[in-house]
């Protein structure tokens, strides 16, 4: 089955972050570690929401959590 | 066609339970294999923890699939018509269908009204959505069960009052039961299905 279009640096930016845990980081953005760890082998495309608040718990923009695999940048 | 007992039904439930089951499953298999692109990824999909939900309806499910097992064969050692005129045994299988709704209201309901009002994990959300879809076909086919076995057993004859409340009361049953198997169903969906 072929994975997401959409990729994401989620699981660098949490170890960049006081090795933050997939539990803590789903505690933060109100979702659950399964959803998390979904997330992190591209095996879910989050909402827009979802997407905008782990990008807040980072402090960065959505761009800068997630994008398109048919970038060129 | 069939003997009168409620044998039948449950033969010909179970029949197409299985057909669809088993339709499906080979439907999603052959078109949504987990390949892992590495081993961290096949370990930690592997032993993916169960959610809150997730666990809630496995309990649900384990609980009422014993509750409507020990129903099914209550009532059809004696035969519906029998079951009918013996009170003793109507208060029995009315206290399991009673816990068999307590499981439902207590384990499933306060997590469809969280999910309804927005609280819940998104991914749970779409979940506890989909599962009304298993248990509308689930109801179906239960329907359709009991359609093709009174039509086929009481032929000509007139099918008797006493299946009325089985009828009804099995409905009943598999919409509780579907619900928490719906979830189950989509969770196992949503693992292989990568869009949000």
């Amino acid at each position: 089955m072929p994975k997401a279009e959409i990729n994401n640096v989620i699981r660098r930016l949490r170890f960049e972050h006081d090795e933050m845990t997939q539990q803590e980081l789903s505690d933060l953005v109100g979702c659950t570690r399964q959803t998390i760890i979904l997330l992190e082998h591209r095996r879910y495309v989050p909402s827009l929401a979802l997407a905008f608040r782990i990008a807040h718990v980072f402090g960065i923009t959505v761009d800068e959590v997630f994008g398109f695999e048919g970038d060129s940048d | 066609m069939f003997g009168q007992s409620l044998w039948g039904p449950v033969a010909v439930l179970v029949a197409l339970g299985i057909v669809a089951v088993v339709v499906l499953a080979v439907m999603w298999f052959r078109d949504h294999r987990i390949v892992p692109s590495s081993p961290e990824e096949a370990e930690e999909m592997a032993h993916l923890p169960m959610t809150s939900l997730q666990r809630r309806a496995w309990w649900a499910f384990s609980i009422q699939l014993v509750l409507a097992i020990a129903i099914v064969v209550l009532v059809a050692r004696v035969g519906v018509v029998e079951y009918s005129a013996d009170d003793s045994l109507r208060s029995i299988v009315l206290v399991l269908v009673f816990m068999s709704l307590g499981v439902y209201l207590g384990m499933l309901v306060p997590a469809a009204l969280r999910a309804a009002r927005g609280d819940a994990d998104e991914r749970d959300e779409k979940v506890m959505a989909n599962a009304s879809s298993i248990q509308v076909g689930a109801m179906m086919i239960t329907v359709f069960a009991w359609t093709i076995y009174l039509t086929e057993a009481f032929r000509g004859v007139g099918i008797p009052t006493e299946y009325m409340y089985p009828l009804s009361g099995s409905v009943f049953l598999v919409f509780m039961l579907a619900h928490s198997a719906g979830i189950l169903v989509g969770y196992w969906f949503a693992r292989r299905h990568a869009q949000g």
